[in-house]
């Protein structure tokens, strides 16, 4: 058995999958590539395959990572080539490593994420620098999360700790936001949108697409893709 | 190409019904191919994605270098009102078309009910309801499937009705439409429906004049000009073995009804139960071999993906090779991970073998359909089994770990009684009884299924008058008194639905235009009971003067013509007059497979035969048909 890490691009054409469509999309495909499994024990087993985020409907992403148990001898350069020449449009291996046998989930050390978030402005001519910067400088900034569970209060800050760049073109801005993803929770980029556009006065509207640039690892010594670390 | 904002269409539910781009869907040049189609399917995208027959139609058209095929389903209510919003009109998945601009527009009609389903994607798509109103300029509407058999209540919408199997259809239709399109079409449309109805298997409704008596009742449907067939045959595949198969189908992303590669045994059923229309559609039984099917199997998983292939058929349990496919299929499939799972279980403890055999870890309810509750309804309705076959079965069943049976009836029979009602009951405690004798637990679950029976055309009950709506409430409610259990749940719908079903299972062309009212008062999607509005139907058949009672309930003559008698399905009249005397008189009619002929007609009419590996090839009999 080897552990394969992969780096995989949600396309454009894959946006509006769930992070379930889309596992189970990148399970397909690895059945089709005939690649042998590592599969659990019991009464329904599954692939042994784990995802460094539960990427949501809407969003593509430049790269998405798996680890995956492999039984088989080939190598990840021929692994990798098997998998792309049956992947779907908008998905596509982009690079991997071999891993040792034991790692620590994914989803347990991926704790910092880049957005851009998209979308038309209803004010060409205002001057974005300005206008962030009373976000970008602010210590905190409460912001009332609604989930279907539970409504409570979070500090935006807390999450949101680098200034978010603006860049326009076309009528349209796009947002650059490095976002935490802590124990204690996380804040969506749609979120931040929205509260921009409601407590900050940000010339936007409701419409945005929303672009996951990178998924990291942070710490001590700087941010890592997971390709990068063990 | 139509664009589609993700701003907005994010915020609808499951956007990825509408954005395409599924693994072996198929993008094609329109510039480069002489007949582009659209294939629809008037339901939402999880159920027509399950739907086999547009998976075969869209590999068959796809398949030529000269046409392209591409698939349009019912945007859901969501969609919609953004589509109308944003006069975004109906579009194809694949290369996001306007519908209008194809050169056909197919319709599979499965149930009645998705009927409103159409007129509003011709609306969406900005296509005139009506035939008369549209010229070449605009897509041909053509259709097929189980209620093509009767078309009538939607026949002045339609330019083509294809009767039967269509594979080898599609190939000569196709064949024709690049022909004349390349000539431009001389004569126009009528010319063009004049050739298209020399096709053996195609009716085209415009060219055929309908009389009703004075009395408003139906006179009779005359092909108005010569040369246009007065009856249409239904086409048959004689060779299932060698015809085109789909081994490359859509993998979808999302979750649909039916998410398995599918391996379709035989084609037909003759167990002859006499409320059932597709086994009379659909006959000859006509088998593929086990070796042929092991073939399909082996490609489509490696084209897909698929970890479960669904054997599939009407009575799959009465595949001649069964045993031997599962072998060769486990053995195949055996490390890839891959399960084979039966969709309809015959009642008996031979299937149940076989289930235990390709059910080895995840013991998921069982399903039977016993469809009556009395042994002499059941001989009524001729299923042939018996009581002590479903006990056998369940005993089988709950000694090999199963706990869970669900059992599937129907009411409203003709010639039953409280009595056969109650017979329902009784076997759910029976067989509840049963599972505590067999285990010595109590933790047994039956669930109790209970439909409303609706007469179909080209069975021995399309004479039958409907039973009465609140009866069937009645009935409801008596059985439901008689069920006290907390491990017995029975389930059953309003009979509202069933009844207005029962009205265009059996229609006329005149109910066409209760169908524009209807939908113009908001009916769609009426097969979904959160959206059947009963009180807006029976408004609808109000403004439009029609009796929906004249169509559901009224018993039909034996020698009174028939709004379907054109459409031949190839059993006879004489046949299917019989086996309703033998219904009334509780008689028993064997399955043909493997017996004796018993005069359906089928067979010498379209010169076929059955094909069944029982005794080691096809089976030559003297066959004859009852006229």
């Amino acid at each position: 058995m080897k552990k394969l890490r992969l780096a995989l691009h949600k396309g454009e054409e894959l946006r509006f999958l769930s992070h379930l469509d889309f596992a189970q999309a990148v399970e397909r495909m690895i059945r089709r590539a005939e690649i042998k499994m590592a599969y659990s024990e019991g009464f329904n087993p599954h692939m042994k395959i784990s995802f460094s985020s539960a990427l949501a409907l809407g969003v593509t992403a430049e790269a998405e990572y798996i680890d995956m148990d492999v039984l088989e001898e080939d190598t990840l350069e021929s692994i990798m080539e098997r998998l792309n020449r049956v992947a779907p449009h908008g998905l596509e291996v982009l690079g991997g490593k071999v891993m040792p046998e034991k790692v620590k989930k994914m989803m347990a050390i991926c704790n910092y994420a880049i957005y851009e978030v998209t979308g038309p402005v209803t004010d060409v001519d205002v001057d974005w620098d300005v206008l962030l910067k009373s976000f970008n400088d602010a210590t905190e900034i409460s912001y009332e999360k609604v989930t279907p569970k539970k409504t409570r209060f979070i500090d935006v800050k807390e999450f949101v700790k680098e200034p978010i760049v603006a860049t326009v073109k076309d009528g349209m801005v796009t947002l650059t936001m490095g976002i935490g993803i802590y124990p204690q929770g996380t804040i969506k980029p749609s979120e931040v949108w929205n509260l921009g556009h409601q407590q900050f006065n940000w010339p936007i509207t409701s419409c945005y697409e929303i672009n996951r640039k990178a998924i990291m690892v942070e710490n001590e010594s700087g941010r890592f893709t997971p390709l990068e670390v063990n | 190409m139509i664009q589609l904002d993700t701003s907005w269409l994010q915020h609808v539910q499951k956007p990825a019904r509408y954005t395409g781009g599924e693994y072996n869907s198929i993008i094609k040049d329109h510039s480069t191919v002489d007949v582009t189609m659209a294939l629809g399917f008037p339901d939402v995208y999880e159920v027509a994605m399950s739907h086999l027959g547009i998976k075969i139609l869209y590999g068959l058209v796809n398949r030529r270098e000269d046409a392209v095929a591409e698939r349009v389903f019912a945007p859901w209510h969501d969609m919609e009102e953004e589509m109308r919003k944003r006069n975004i009109p109906l579009f194809s998945l694949e290369t996001r078309t306007p519908i209008k601009d194809f050169d056909v527009l197919g319709f599979t009609l499965q149930y009645e009910m998705s009927f409103t389903n159409i007129l509003n994607m011709l609306d969406l798509a900005g296509i005139p309801m009506y035939a008369k109103d549209r010229d070449m300029d605009f897509p041909l509407l053509v259709c097929g499937g189980p209620c093509a058999f009767n078309v009538e209540p939607i026949a002045d919408f339609f330019d083509i009705v294809s009767l039967g199997e269509s594979e080898e259809w599609g190939d000569e239709f196709i064949d024709l439409l690049k022909a004349e399109k390349a000539k431009g079409f001389p004569g126009g449309k009528e010319a063009f429906l004049r050739k298209v109805a020399q096709i053996p298997g195609t009716y085209c409704p415009a060219l055929y004049d309908v009389e009703y008596t004075e009395q408003g009742d139906f006179k009779s449907i005359t092909p108005h000009f010569e040369g246009v067939p007065a009856a249409i045959q239904k086409r048959i595949v004689e060779d299932v073995e060698h015809i085109f198969f789909p081994t490359k189908p859509i993998v979808p992303f999302l979750d649909v009804v039916h998410d398995r590669a599918v391996l379709e045994l035989f084609r037909g059923c003759t167990r002859g139960c006499r409320f059932c229309q597709a086994g009379m559609l659909y006959r000859p039984v006509r088998e593929r071999t086990p070796e042929r099917l092991l073939e399909i199997a082996k490609e489509t998983i490696a084209n897909t993906g698929y970890n479960e292939i669904s054997l599939m058929s009407l009575s799959s349990a009465d595949y001649s090779k069964l045993p031997e496919l599962v072998d060769m299929l486990m053995e195949e499939f055996k490390d890839k991970q891959v399960s084979v799972s039966l969709p309809s279980l015959r009642i008996d403890s031979f299937s149940i073998d076989i289930a235990k055999k390709v059910q080895q870890v995840r013991k998921s309810g069982l399903t039977f359909a016993p469809e009556a509750g009395s042994q002499r309804m059941r001989d009524v309705i001729n299923k042939g089994v018996s009581e002590e076959d479903l006990l056998a079965a369940c005993t089988n069943a709950f000694k090999s770990g199963w706990n869970t049976v669900k059992l599937y009836f129907m009411m409203g029979l003709p010639t039953e009684t409280d009595e056969d009602l109650a017979g329902i009951a009784d076997l759910a405690y029976k067989v509840l009884d049963l599972h505590r004798d067999i285990t010595g637990k109590r933790n047994g679950s039956v669930t109790v299924s209970v439909s409303f029976f609706v007469p179909k055309t080209h069975s021995p009950y399309q004479w039958y008058g409907q039973q009465d709506v609140e009866e069937i409430h009645r009935k409801q409610k008596y059985l439901k008194s008689l069920i006290n259990n907390r491990n017995i749940s029975y389930h059953y719908h309003d009979g509202y639905t069933g009844y207005m079903e029962a009205v265009f299972a059996r229609g006329d062309r005149r109910l066409s235009s209760v169908l524009v009212e209807a939908w113009k008062l908001g009916c769609k999607f009426d097969g979904w009971t959160e959206f059947f509005s009963y009180e807006t139907w029976l408004k609808a058949f109000e403004n439009c003067g029609i009796d929906p009672v004249y169509y559901a309930r009224r018993t039909r003559d034996f020698d009174e013509p028939l709004p379907w008698d054109h459409l031949d399905c190839t059993v006879s009249k004489a046949f299917l007059k019989r086996e309703w005397e033998q219904a009334v008189a509780a008689n028993l009619t064997p399955d043909c497979r493997r017996a004796p002929c018993k005069g359906c007609n089928v067979c010498p009419e379209l010169n076929t035969a059955i094909v069944d590996y029982k005794e080691g090839g096809r089976v030559e009999k003297v066959t004859f048909g009852l006229t």
